[in-house]
């Protein structure tokens, strides 16, 4: 079975089906592989299957496969605490996550699968003037390069988020913050499955516990992948394995300026809404929201050491709690009902690392640490833009791999090469 | 009953790492700084002969393994000393380390 039924959802769909009735097919049936692809995307997360999206709708390319070492969605794609935003300082990563956030706004329908894409705002604290200058820097920036952007002080941060503790007496007090209201939270895991809906349903191979385990490389030429299911021939390669991305990388006898981090998050008992926006802690990190089924939804820094364990120590959940609770004291009284953590690959500058590597037509879309997922819908565009036409777009040109031994460094912070402090 | 458990297998959820310093013995992290990859750079005395490629090397790209891994850490609430050590990056183990790591933090850690 090649091509799946096509499945229109909508609320009268669901009206229509609900009882017992046998619309609902497989989505996602297991294709089988053709001897040889077009564009093979290894990697069945979001940013994989948004580029398979993108490929078949925007460029008219579908002869493509995306091979998924476990199941679609199942890495960073379903860890992350699903915050967009594009509150960056510097041209490349603004444009990028701009051009994320403005395709946000339609997706749900261009996919005909519901994101929930819920623009509530999301507010960046700061806890000194200094660092309040600094946001008013940001915030300018943003306005300038047409994106909205407002800086609150204390009073207007209080009737923004009336549950916040502007208390002066707390070891970081709250001196204002930048709030970004077409910032917000978009359902992380419906990302995954409603660009792979789109993808295979336009004829495009979505094929899950297939990992990728070397690659045919024939005169510095990627020409194939082998799998636990053969070898699988093609014209071009897309490395887009996000936490995995050294080790798949390593298997093209690449070295990557990379190192992987365990990044944790949690999520509360649910209880009635409290908050209707993203809050952004800055003094060490913790990010809050509040889902729609209720749960509070907390996330940390990263561990602060490289780690595959996909665990994560108590002492970052402590860290993570107390900042936490010092902005919404009333968080104390609620008990954590899940916690999880996903790899987190992190460049030395902290920015991701996308376009052509040294082994030609293999490409790399990664580096993206834990700032991926609201970059998703771009980053697909993007690199399907990228493998197919002659010219790489410009947005992702100063994102090369090059950019490291040249010194054209993107680092957002100016952190410098530490992986484990972006 | 859950914590009984947990205190009982400690090697099976991390509280925290518990670092071995040569000097001070296990402790916990939370008294540490981490420095990174044990990376031997180049040498600045020599430097007609380092090309940018060697401090690309060095400075930029890891070999970020899903095993053992070398790095050096800061031991700043303890004896205030750089400590190399050999850990595994997917169950958080360190090894034990061997003559060849003494050498190693030699160049890199303080080693009177």
């Amino acid at each position: 079975m090649r091509k799946s039924r096509k499945v229109k959802y909508s609320g009268f769909s669901l009206l229509r089906n609900s009882l017992g009735s046998n619309f609902w097919p497989n989505i996602f049936p297991t294709p089988e592989l053709r001897p040889h692809y077009d564009i093979i995307i290894v990697g069945g997360g979001g940013h994989g299957l948004a580029t398979a999206h993108y490929l078949s709708s925007r460029f008219g390319e579908t002869n493509v496969a995306v091979l998924e070492a476990g199941w679609l969605g199942g890495g960073n794609t379903a860890r992350n605490t699903a915050i967009v935003r594009s509150d960056y300082l510097l041209d490349a990563s603004f444009e990028l996550k701009n051009l994320a956030l403005q395709l946000w706004g339609t997706l749900g329908s261009e996919l005909g699968f519901n994101l929930m894409y819920s623009p509530r705002g999301y507010i960046d604290l700061a806890h000194s003037d200094g660092e309040l200058e600094d946001f008013i820097l940001r915030a300018n920036a943003m306005c300038l390069r047409g994106a909205e952007a407002k800086i609150l002080d204390r009073h207007q941060l209080q009737k923004r988020v009336p549950q916040i503790n502007l208390s002066e007496s707390t070891r970081f007090p709250i001196v204002g913050g930048l709030v970004q209201e077409k910032g917000g939270i978009v359902r992380h895991d419906a990302v995954a499955w409603g660009f792979a809906k789109s993808a295979v349903e336009a004829g495009v191979d979505v094929v899950q516990n297939c990992p990728v385990t070397s690659f045919e490389i024939n005169a510095g030429k990627v020409t194939g992948v082998r799998t636990n299911q053969g070898v699988i021939g093609c014209e071009k390669v897309l490395i887009s394995v996000a936490g995995a991305s050294s080790e798949v990388a390593r298997l093209a006898g690449l070295l990557l300026p990379i190192e992987s981090l365990n990044v944790q998050a949690f999520v509360s008992e649910p209880v009635k809404p409290a908050l209707d926006v993203v809050v952004n802690y800055n003094a060490g990190l913790c990010y809050i929201s509040q889902t729609d089924k209720g749960e509070f939804i907390l996330g940390g820094a990263t561990d602060g050491y490289p780690s595959y364990a996909k665990r994560g120590s108590f002492s970052s959940i402590e860290d993570v709690i107390v900042r936490s609770i010092q902005i919404f004291p009333f968080l104390s009284g609620l008990r954590l009902m899940r916690h999880w953590s996903g790899t987190a690959d992190i460049p030395m500058d902290g920015n991701a690392i996308l376009g052509s590597t040294p082994i030609e037509n293999l490409y790399l879309n990664s580096g993206w640490g834990y700032s991926g997922f609201k970059a998703t819908p771009a980053v697909g565009l993007l690199m399907a833009e990228l493998l197919t036409q002659e010219k790489p777009p410009d947005l992702i040109a100063p994102f090369s791999l090059s950019r490291f031994e040249a010194g054209n460094l993107i680092d957002d912070s100016g952190t410098g090469p530490y992986t484990w402090l972006h | 009953m859950t914590t009984a458990v947990l205190a009982l297998t400690p090697g099976s959820i991390d509280v925290m790492l518990l670092i071995p310093c040569p000097w001070c013995g296990p402790r916990d992290q939370c008294e540490f700084d981490y420095g990174g990859a044990n990376v031997k750079f180049p040498d600045l005395r020599h430097s007609p002969e380092t090309s940018i490629d060697d401090w690309h090397k060095a400075v930029h790209l890891r070999e970020n393994a899903k095993g053992e891994i070398r790095e050096i850490w800061y031991h700043r609430s303890g004896c205030e000393r750089w400590i190399s050590t050999t850990r595994n990056s997917l169950t958080h183990e360190f090894s034990e380390p061997s003559a060849g790591d003494e050498e190693e933090s030699s160049r890199n850690c303080d080693a009177d």
